[in-house]
């Protein structure tokens, strides 16, 4: 039995690696003796090109018996859909809005049964942390849509 | 000026009113999140980072740096209530620890250890005192070939010397050299890997990058498994060891100070390494070592002295090389960066008000973390109570709120998701973080010296091994290197005398 995660990690490597060797070669590469700007990517690429092959070589012959042990993936799943939600909507939506789907998103996650209090703590974590670090501190967020509505 | 003067002048810093406050701030969080399980001192100041522009440097500084050896004084209440480390540089703690919690000695276990912590940090605080500024002296005249040779020197320990896969941590580090790659080149005026886009010509933040691969992640890690936390029920009384408890723990309490501030300086070294170094040789010299694993109280206060050792220690190579030998560390790097601040041998002559206020700050921060620690440290369990939920919540809008700060845009929280689900997945497959970090920090800087050797060398390599400094951390590297090759040989010859006693994996 395959680690498929080591197996996925090696691909992924590989890919950076020929990816970075085929950009480091469109640039100057100069000379050991006199590097340009292409040079240490390059090197840096062909080392993990290299490292990348053994990687995966080793990732094929070590059968691991040991199954690894996962935890319910579905929870991070969600989050990092939650979060790139988040980043596509931030600057139409504005902090609060965003802010408190993805709270609601967090804390049903992390099961929170009763829905008022999953509704009253996302309006006080996204409202309270604009009025904190907007008002308070001063690092400007974006407010969205809701400034055509304030 | 002589080194006390100098102390004094630090002092003077770090007892104004407002340092004093960024400290025992420092303190505060330092403790509270070594106590909570799933968020590392790494994560914590890189998640700070953003907070610390509006605040003068020495004071950031300041903070940032008392979190780092806080969380060391906090990670051993959880290892000792719950059997979970609180923080990495905790785990051994667990053994002995938790066993003399179940054994009733729960509080003499923590006062021991805020106590070892406290010594720990004296000893390598005396230590950065006093080495720091001979080695900042000597690494002023470090041309470039040295500095090349040293940052791949660098480079290289801390992928070997931390625990893990080397070719893991290899290939990591490769992927943060060609990350720091991106950007334009500034000597020839090339943008390199930037996809045409104008937000990558300065290269990738530090701080969205960091932010994501050390907190988004580490949540995203927790997130898969919630641990229901049990805390030891045990009534608190008398955090104050009994005589025999000192009698046994005077000595490692030395020989652990000293070894993890030795430790400490090594990159890839710091405050994990030491810990279990410190038990491993404690258990070994003990004359009755069936006792550890059994509640022993060396066995608690080793690790916890050595890690807060090795933790302030590894403030020597960031402050008189510029080199950052861990995670934790090269986020006080950045934070240094962004001030405009270079940590390096010019460090003590440029701005020795950062220099001898953070070293006198570590004396009064181990003084308030010990304050903090020893009569509060129940406050502090019943920080466990508060469920993770909450935590999680907070971690996430401080991240994004950071990361967007940067440039006041989407796009930087954009980066901190790519690197916080890239940083998740990764770490899944147990590839290490920090090397990928300290070479994305490092690497420009290694490029440019080796340029700079090429033109003073007249485009021969010879130069680096002509300068005996240089010539010296390359051969240490070819050791580094070589190693396994030697050890192989070593077991070769070994096996034909018929006894193997190492067998390569």
């Amino acid at each position: 039995m395959l680690k498929k995660g080591d197996v996925l990690a090696g691909i992924f490597f590989l890919i950076v690696g020929i990816g970075d060797i085929i950009g480091a070669l469109g640039l100057p590469l100069g000379t050991p003796l006199d590097p340009k700007p292409g040079f240490f990517p390059l090197l840096a690429g062909v080392f993990l090109l290299c490292l990348s092959i053994i990687f995966l070589v080793r990732a094929f012959l070590k059968r691991n018996t040991e199954r690894q042990a996962f935890g319910a993936v579905w929870r991070p799943g969600l989050m990092i859909g939650g979060l790139v939600i988040y980043t596509l909507i931030l600057d139409l939506a504005g902090y609060v809005i965003a802010t408190l789907i993805l709270s609601l998103t967090i804390l049903r996650i992390l099961e929170t049964k009763r829905w008022w209090r999953l509704v009253t703590i996302s309006l006080a974590a996204s409202i309270g942390s604009y009025i904190l670090f907007d008002r308070v501190l001063g690092v400007t967020l974006p407010l969205g849509i809701l400034k055509r509505i304030l | 000026m002589d080194v006390f003067g100098s102390l004094a002048q630090g002092f003077a810093i770090a007892l104004t009113p407002l340092n004093l406050l960024y400290g025992f701030i420092g303190a505060v969080l330092g403790t509270a999140i070594g106590v909570l399980p799933g968020l590392g001192p790494s994560a914590t100041i890189a998640l700070l980072l953003p907070i610390t522009y509006k605040i003068q440097p020495v004071s950031a500084v300041i903070m940032l740096a008392g979190i780092y050896y806080g969380a060391m004084f906090g990670g051993s209440t959880t290892s000792i209530l719950l059997n979970i480390p609180g923080e990495n540089a905790s785990v051994v703690t667990c053994i002995d620890g938790y066993q003399m919690a179940r054994q009733g000695r729960a509080g003499p276990a923590l006062g021991i250890s805020a106590i070892g912590s406290f010594f720990g940090g004296i000893i390598s605080v005396l230590m950065l005192v006093f080495i720091a500024p001979i080695l900042a002296n000597f690494a002023i005249k470090f041309g470039p070939p040295e500095y090349a040779s040293l940052l791949l020197l660098g480079l290289l320990m801390a992928v070997y010397l931390s625990s893990g896969s080397i070719l893991k941590g290899l290939m990591m580090m490769s992927l943060g050299v060609i990350l720091g790659m991106v950007g334009q080149d500034l000597a020839y005026g090339i943008d390199r890997f930037t996809f045409g886009s104008d937000r990558l010509l300065s290269g990738l933040d530090f701080v969205p990058v960091a932010m994501g691969l050390f907190g988004i992640s580490e949540v995203l890690l927790n997130l898969e498994a919630p641990e229901v936390r049990e805390v030891f029920k045990t009534a608190l009384k008398g955090v104050f060891p009994s005589r025999d408890d000192w009698q046994r723990s005077w000595a490692p309490m030395l020989r652990s100070g000293f070894l993890g501030s030795c430790m400490g300086v090594l990159p890839g070294g710091g405050p994990i390494i030491s810990s279990f170094a410190s038990y491993a040789i404690e258990k070994r010299i003990s004359k009755d070592p069936e006792r550890f694993g059994n509640g022993a109280i060396e066995g608690v206060v080793a690790p916890e002295t050595a890690n807060n050792a090795g933790s302030t220690s590894s403030f020597i190579p960031l402050m008189t090389l510029g080199i950052p030998t861990n995670a934790a560390v090269a986020m006080i790097f950045v934070a240094m960066m962004i001030h405009g601040i270079r940590p390096g041998p010019m460090l003590l002559q440029e701005h020795p008000d950062m220099f001898w206020g953070v070293i006198a700050s570590m004396f009064v921060g181990n003084a308030i973390l010990l304050a903090l620690n020893l009569p509060l440290v129940g406050i502090w369990a019943s920080l466990l109570k508060v469920p993770y939920k909450y935590l999680v919540l907070v971690i996430i809008i401080v991240c994004v709120i950071g990361a967007y700060s940067v440039n006041y845009s989407a796009f930087d929280v954009g980066t901190l998701v790519v690197f916080g689900v890239f940083g998740y997945l990764i770490r899944r497959s147990g590839f290490p973080v920090a090397p990928l970090v300290l070479a994305l920090i490092l690497a420009p800087k290694l490029e440019r010296s080796f340029q700079q050797s090429m033109v003073m060398g007249m485009g021969s390599l010879m130069i680096f091994l002509r300068r005996p400094i240089s010539a010296v951390f390359l051969i240490v590297m070819a050791l580094l290197v070589l190693k396994p090759v030697i050890q192989w040989i070593w077991s070769q010859r070994q096996g034909r005398g018929g006894k193997r006693l190492t067998k390569s994996p």
